[in-house]
């Protein structure tokens, strides 16, 4: 048991360190998801003033804003878990870290786990600074469920993020930016910033089964309207499904694609 | 149980990369498969060290990653201290570490920090880590002060030593060195080299060590394998092989003008195995007389200026020469 923890430790302070050693960088990224969500929330204060209708403005921009803090954290999950394959193919550090007797689920454990906090840090300071520019409270939120919400949505993205990372694992050229694009893909039909309603149908069958969708609107759910958990458990609990799936298949895709690269000759930096 | 390592008809090829055609239009038939490693057999008994010497290209590393279990082999077999590699390969990880010849770090993170991260993935507590690779690295002659600098204003020779570092740290029984010298100035090849030595005549340790050095082979191994083209063409103690080529005798002479010696050198039919190397020519033959005669006068006639022709035990490059055509030192 000690021993798996200290290998979890191994992925978690590697993850550490390199943020450290790139501190100017992580400034850089808190500094722009700041001023994007910041944008989004003018976009929402300015609404009226464009279409020339009376709207609830404050409920708005709230609307928008939890999308911008949710996609700020998930984001940030999807990207920590799938960069850290792309980062160690970079490096040629992978061959080590596979010939090392340690299991892929402690691996990719000890990536999520550095996500998730990392992924908090950056959300809490961007919602903190928004908070006070924007003079919201979350006096009327239930803060509870916004929590198991955010718990369940984490778990989903883990999964997605483990299924990314075997892209830059099989081909490190293409990988990464199959992973943007995938990222992309996930944010527009999740309604980040409207109601998945507003999708073609054919998007809005892809919403269905994306756990963006369930994260966001539970999430706002929780925080602009305060609801229960028991009204929250419709997108609770497809989270918890597709948390469900998404993880052993993402251990299982991960192993399937170490299989493949051991057996192709492709875990090898150059050529 | 006697063996280290037991290597069974191992075979690995790889797709031919001019191929631009994405792979799933090609038809199996037409893949241009080209083999790396083909039909190696051999064993490393325990404690032993075990040389793989052979030219670029020849094959070396794609064995080493065979055994590290780092390449699945198309066919054959590889048993490590009993444990088949392709059945097992978590029990074997635990008893084996590699030092490659790309030193491949997160150049970003210091040696510390990179060395803290190897020794966790073994789940060794980070102060018998510290302890352990301070000590190692002092052997290696590595300047403490510098553990807490970032890897990539390291020097290659000191990446390799923090590489060797990682690689030992483990108390691997079985170390896999591919090419752990190549490229170091002679006073840190010389550091590797004697530490390496010190380590196995303290430890139990077994050490497969790959390299297109013939004269570290020579130090460092009891038994060594020379490849060529992904086979091995043949094996012994460096003593056995030389005798391969004592049938004739070796001389040596040095020139300045080593080309031209070389040209007049290869009119003579009875001269074979001819190697230019650092102002020195060698070669072989069975004609005592047609050295102290003919050979003088011609080398003298042509005006090459030489010195010190002597008659010299044969190295692995003439080994290495006799057996394939080719000089070990050129590239492909
Ligand atoms: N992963 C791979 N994918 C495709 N080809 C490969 C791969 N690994 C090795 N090869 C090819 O197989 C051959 C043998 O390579 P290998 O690296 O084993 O040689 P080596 O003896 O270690 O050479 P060197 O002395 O240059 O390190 C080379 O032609 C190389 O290009
Ligand atoms: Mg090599």
């Amino acid at each position: 048991m000690n021993k798996k923890w200290i290998q979890t430790k191994a992925f978690f302070f590697r993850e550490l360190d390199m943020r450290k050693r790139s501190w100017s960088w992580q400034l850089v990224w808190i500094i722009y998801d700041l001023m994007w969500a910041m944008s989004v929330g003018f976009l929402g204060l300015g609404a009226a003033a464009v279409s020339g209708v009376e709207i609830n403005t404050q409920q708005y921009v709230l609307f928008l804003l939890v999308g911008s803090f949710m996609w700020t954290y998930l984001s940030s999950i999807f990207g920590t878990v799938s960069w850290a394959v792309t980062w160690e193919r970079w490096e040629g550090t992978i061959e080590y870290t596979f010939m090392a007797p340690v299991s892929r689920t402690i691996h990719l454990l000890g990536n999520s786990i550095f996500a998730i906090i990392y992924g908090l840090i950056r959300m809490v300071i961007v919602f903190t600074i928004s908070a006070a520019v924007f003079n919201f409270t979350l006096t009327g939120a239930n803060l509870m469920g916004a929590g198991i919400v955010l718990i369940f949505a984490s778990i989903s993205f883990i999964g997605l993020g483990m299924i990314a990372a075997v892209l830059p694992l099989i081909s490190p050229e293409m990988g990464d930016k199959t992973t943007l694009i995938m990222e992309a893909v996930i944010m527009m039909v999740s309604g980040i910033f409207y109601p998945i309603t507003v999708l073609p149908v054919w998007m809005q069958y892809i919403a269905k089964i994306s756990p963006g969708t369930y994260a966001l609107e539970g999430m706002r759910m929780a925080v602009i309207d305060g609801a229960s958990v028991s009204s929250l458990s419709s997108f609770i609990w497809p989270l918890i499904i597709i948390g469900i799936i998404l993880i052993p298949l993402g251990n299982f895709v991960f192993i399937l694609g170490e299989k493949y690269v051991k057996q192709t000759g492709k875990l090898k930096r150059d050529g | 149980m006697k063996y280290a390592i037991k290597i069974n008809n191992l075979t690995k090829g790889f797709h031919d990369k001019t191929n631009f055609m994405p792979k799933w239009l090609v038809s199996d038939s037409h893949k241009n498969k080209f083999y790396a490693v083909k039909d190696v057999s051999f064993d490393v008994k325990k404690r032993e060290i075990f040389g793989v010497l052979g030219p670029n290209g020849c094959g070396k590393s794609t064995l080493i990653r065979m055994i590290s279990t780092l390449l699945t082999p198309d066919k054959g077999s590889v048993e490590v201290f009993n444990i088949d590699a392709l059945k097992k390969p978590g029990e074997i990880k635990k008893l084996i570490n590699r030092v490659s010849v790309e030193a491949s770090f997160f150049k970003r993170l210091s040696a510390k920090e990179n060395l803290l991260y190897a020794s966790r993935l073994y789940g060794i507590e980070d102060k018998v880590a510290i302890k352990k690779f301070q000590q190692i690295l002092k052997d290696l002659n590595f300047p403490e002060s510098m553990v807490n600098s970032q890897m990539m204003k390291f020097s290659r020779g000191m990446q390799q030593k923090v590489s060797i570092a990682r690689g030992f740290i483990t108390d691997p029984i079985l170390i896999l060195l591919d090419e752990p010298t190549t490229g170091l100035d002679p006073k840190s090849k010389l550091d590797v080299q004697n530490f390496i030595l010190n380590l196995h005549a303290k430890k139990n340790l077994t050490i497969v060590i790959s390299s297109h050095d013939m004269l570290e082979v020579e130090k460092l191994c009891d038994r060594i394998a020379i490849m060529d083209k992904g086979k091995i063409i043949a094996m012994g103690t460096s003593d056995e092989l030389k005798e391969m080529v004592m049938k004739e005798n070796t001389y040596e002479l040095e020139t300045s003008d080593s080309a031209k010696s070389k040209r007049s050198l290869q009119k003579f039919k009875q001269v074979h195995n001819i190697i230019t190397h650092n102002g020195t020519v060698r070669f072989c033959t069975k004609d005592i007389t047609l050295v102290a005669d003919k050979i003088t006068t011609t080398l003298k006639e042509k005006n090459i200026k030489f010195k010190n022709l002597k008659q010299v035990v044969p190295s692995l490059e003439d080994v290495f020469l006799e057996i394939t055509g080719k000089s070990l030192e050129d590239r492909p």
